[in-house]
């Protein structure tokens, strides 16, 4: 959205959104903002004030906070089956040979994406080096991820194309979910999509397992970062890592990173916070021990 | 059920197919805008209510996309009863008799 077609909603009534979203779930955070400030610039539009309105969201968001946690508690509830539905946000299918290293780079970005200060992690990516410790039963517990992930994430490179593991994973997948929740990353060789076939030209694609033959009716988004592939490390707050992100958690890319700046920003302050509370009760204690040194001199 | 909650559904469900969004709602039922979230998200969680965002272009069209809220087969039924409920209950309640003073303003 351009800066002139939607006006910023005023400082004061944002500011105050910022306040009431503290009420409500992290999960359910990026929502409402969204939903809120539509609200706050769509009146700034028809030029109502939109500080008022601002004010009745934050009396009302505790109301909303509460509702939001007891369904949630309510869902959990709702026993194993339910509960074991989505235990992974994604699951990460990859060549072990070549793509180790970006694989646990991006891994690694994808749950540090926006992640609050106070959670381990902002998403559940499995990747099965990662999160299979020697697993007595290996295929039995990839299988168990695949069926419990809502998305899954295949780097594609020449050594996915020729990898036995990464075809079995995808044939798994495609038995048992929807081929448009393939994520497709492509690390090296091509993606070439032949739009009268309606499938990828096999001719020519040199990064994709042949499990994915017919699979697409439509051409498939994908992200390629073969030009990070020398140097993983510069993933880090990439943006084919929130496209990703984003992808998984249905928001918009912008939210992904402008919740990361925010969650910076927050994390900041409170070590800057943290630090100058160390140094006043440091300087505090320094004077109160000057001072009764100089009273036992004195005496 | 609230007055409040009562006013929501009317909207929701004297347009059933429309695309209703908090402020449009707050405007027709005659709520202060931003006072009507905790009752769309109560709505929501009880199954009543859906929401999803608008499918735009937020460039093209200038303004940010809006979460419209519909009412679901099951909660535009429980609608109905809720408000049919309030209105006997207004009925009731307001009905002249002995002593009670009548729509035009004389004792009985």
């Amino acid at each position: 959205v351009t800066p002139r077609a939607v006006a910023p909603a005023s400082r004061a009534a944002r500011m105050l959104i910022c306040v009431a979203l503290w009420f409500l779930p992290a999960a359910c955070q990026a929502r409402y903002r969204r939903e809120w400030l539509a609200e706050l610039e769509e009146m700034e539009h028809e030029n109502v004030a939109p500080v008022l309105p601002a004010i009745r969201i934050l009396l009302g968001a505790p109301s909303v906070g509460r509702t939001l946690r007891v369904s949630a508690q309510q869902r959990r509830g709702l026993g194993e089956q339910v509960a074991a539905v989505s235990t992974y946000d994604a699951y990460m299918t990859y060549s072990h040979a070549g793509d180790q290293q970006l694989a646990a780079e991006l891994h690694k970005d994808l749950m540090r994406l926006a992640k609050p200060w106070y959670r381990s992690r902002s998403m559940r990516v499995f990747r099965d080096s990662a999160d299979i410790a020697a697993s007595p039963n290996l295929w039995a517990s990839v299988e168990g991820a695949l069926k419990s992930s809502r998305w899954l994430v295949l780097l594609a490179s020449r050594g996915a194309a020729n990898s036995s593991w990464v075809a079995q994973e995808v044939n798994c997948w495609l038995k048992k979910k929807r081929p448009d929740r393939i994520l497709i990353v492509l690390t090296d060789g091509d993606i070439v999509w032949d739009p009268v076939a309606g499938d990828f030209n096999w001719a020519l694609t040199t990064a994709l397992p042949t499990a994915l033959q017919g699979a697409f009716s439509n051409e498939p988004h994908w992200v390629d970062i073969r030009h990070v592939r020398h140097d993983p490390s510069t993933l880090t707050r990439h943006d084919a890592t929130a496209t990703l992100a984003a992808t998984i958690r249905g928001v918009p890319k912008d939210e992904i990173f402008g919740e990361d700046l925010r969650q910076h920003r927050r994390l900041k302050r409170i070590v800057g916070a943290l630090i100058a509370a160390v140094v006043l009760l440091t300087v505090q204690w320094v004077v109160i021990a000057i001072l009764i040194m100089n009273q036992v001199g004195v005496r | 059920m609230t007055l409040q909650t009562l006013q929501v559904l009317r909207v929701l469900l004297d347009e059933p197919v429309s695309e209703h969004y908090g402020l449009k709602i707050s405007e027709n039922s005659g709520l202060p805008t931003g006072s009507i979230y905790p009752i769309l998200t109560r709505l929501e969680t009880a199954g009543w209510v859906t929401s999803a965002w608008e499918d735009i272009d937020e460039s093209a069209e200038g303004r940010r996309a809006r979460r419209y809220y519909q009412l679901t087969d099951e909660g535009a039924e429980s609608a109905r009863r809720e408000i049919e409920k309030a209105q006997q209950r207004l009925t009731r309640d307001f009905r002249p008799g002995p002593g009670r003073l009548n729509p035009g303003g004389a004792f009985a």
